[in-house]
């Protein structure tokens, strides 16, 4: 562990959207909900949690309207729940990230000043989990047909046994003829024999997204993979894939 | 008189190892070996018949519902793999 700084932000992705490069801010919440106990002859307070937790999540930075950027990533506000996906702590395997399970966007602001670039903020209630994993793969472009991180297997140290979520980002897809890619987060006892842990949708375009929430034994040992189905030439796929232990 | 391998059918979507004994006893052994240096890698997929799962890795496997052993049936009637002298 050590203390972390802007340049450690590693990815910042809403919906499959990479914010990362038109974002300045970024702040994300997540609070336990309290209920005062405080009874009637109390001179002090008391307090006790609820049993719900809430997360909140909001981004700001530079307006841009290109293809695939902030202005298109946030200005719909759909009230679809989007998977995220931020990481504070670097783009790197093995490296922690925050995921969510949905994003809902409840605001966009847009500003416009004398002399300064456009500016554009969101911000997000969290339907669901707000969690913490570790990334399996970093994001970044796959050129082969297939392969694995197994080379960079992340070893828990021990397995777990409350199951967990698989976190998939793709930010740009070019199948170059193949029919889609397949990415899945594997897992091992042994580093020796691997199974399939959880599965993502297959994806045909980008910006796509998805949690996959597995149930039962986690194994110690976790990495990543991708493999195009059908035929084709100059694909390439940019994703970020993660697990987070129940 | 060598006893057949024990088999095992796959049950879930792919499994992977690598297919070079020493390679798996190194990993065994704890030592860390990347990818590109652990050889050919033997994949199976859901359904396929094996017999050639690392046997340190079965327990796990089949503990898990990854693997099950398969029976066979013989004139003598069902026996596992394994069973016969």
């Amino acid at each position: 562990m050590a203390t972390r700084g802007s340049a450690d932000v590693g990815f910042l992705i809403i919906g499959g959207y990479d914010l990362l490069g038109d974002s300045t801010t970024l702040d994300t919440a997540i609070e336990q909900v309290l209920e005062e106990t405080t009874p009637l002859g109390a001179a002090w307070p008391t307090h006790a949690q609820a049993g719900l937790k809430r997360g909140t999540f909001a981004q700001g930075g530079f307006y841009n309207d290109a293809t695939g950027k902030s202005n298109e990533a946030l200005v719909s506000l759909s009230g679809t729940a989007r998977v995220g996906l931020v990481s504070h702590a670097g783009n790197t395997i093995g490296r922690n990230f925050q995921g969510f399970a949905g994003l809902v966007q409840s605001k966009y602001q847009r500003q416009v000043s004398l002399g300064a670039l456009h500016k554009g903020q969101s911000e997000h209630a969290v339907t669901g989990q707000f969690e913490e994993g570790v990334i399996l793969h970093a994001l970044g472009a796959e050129t082969a047909a297939s392969g694995n991180t197994d080379a960079s297997s992340v070893d828990n140290g021990a397995s777990s046994a409350n199951g967990g979520a698989a976190y998939f980002a793709v930010t740009d897809l070019t199948l170059g003829g193949y029919t889609n890619v397949a990415l899945k987060v594997r897992h091992s006892a042994d580093d020796v024999t691997y199974a399939d842990l959880a599965t993502a949708t297959v994806v045909t375009a980008a910006p796509a997204a998805e949690r996959v929430a597995v149930n039962g034994t986690v194994n110690r040992h976790l990495y990543a993979s991708w493999a195009y189905n059908g035929a084709g030439s100059g694909q390439s796929v940019t994703f970020v894939a993660g697990f987070c232990r129940g | 008189m060598t006893a057949d391998r024990a088999r095992y059918r796959v049950l879930t979507d792919e499994l992977n190892w690598p297919a070079d004994a020493a390679i798996v006893a190194r990993l065994r052994a704890g030592e860390s070996i990347p990818m590109d240096e652990r050889g050919e890698i033997r994949t199976a997929r859901r359904g396929e018949v094996v017999s050639d799962v690392p046997a340190g890795s079965v327990g796990w496997l089949v503990d898990q519902g990854r693997i099950e052993p398969v029976t066979a049936v013989t004139r003598k009637g069902v026996m596992r793999d394994g069973d016969a002298g």
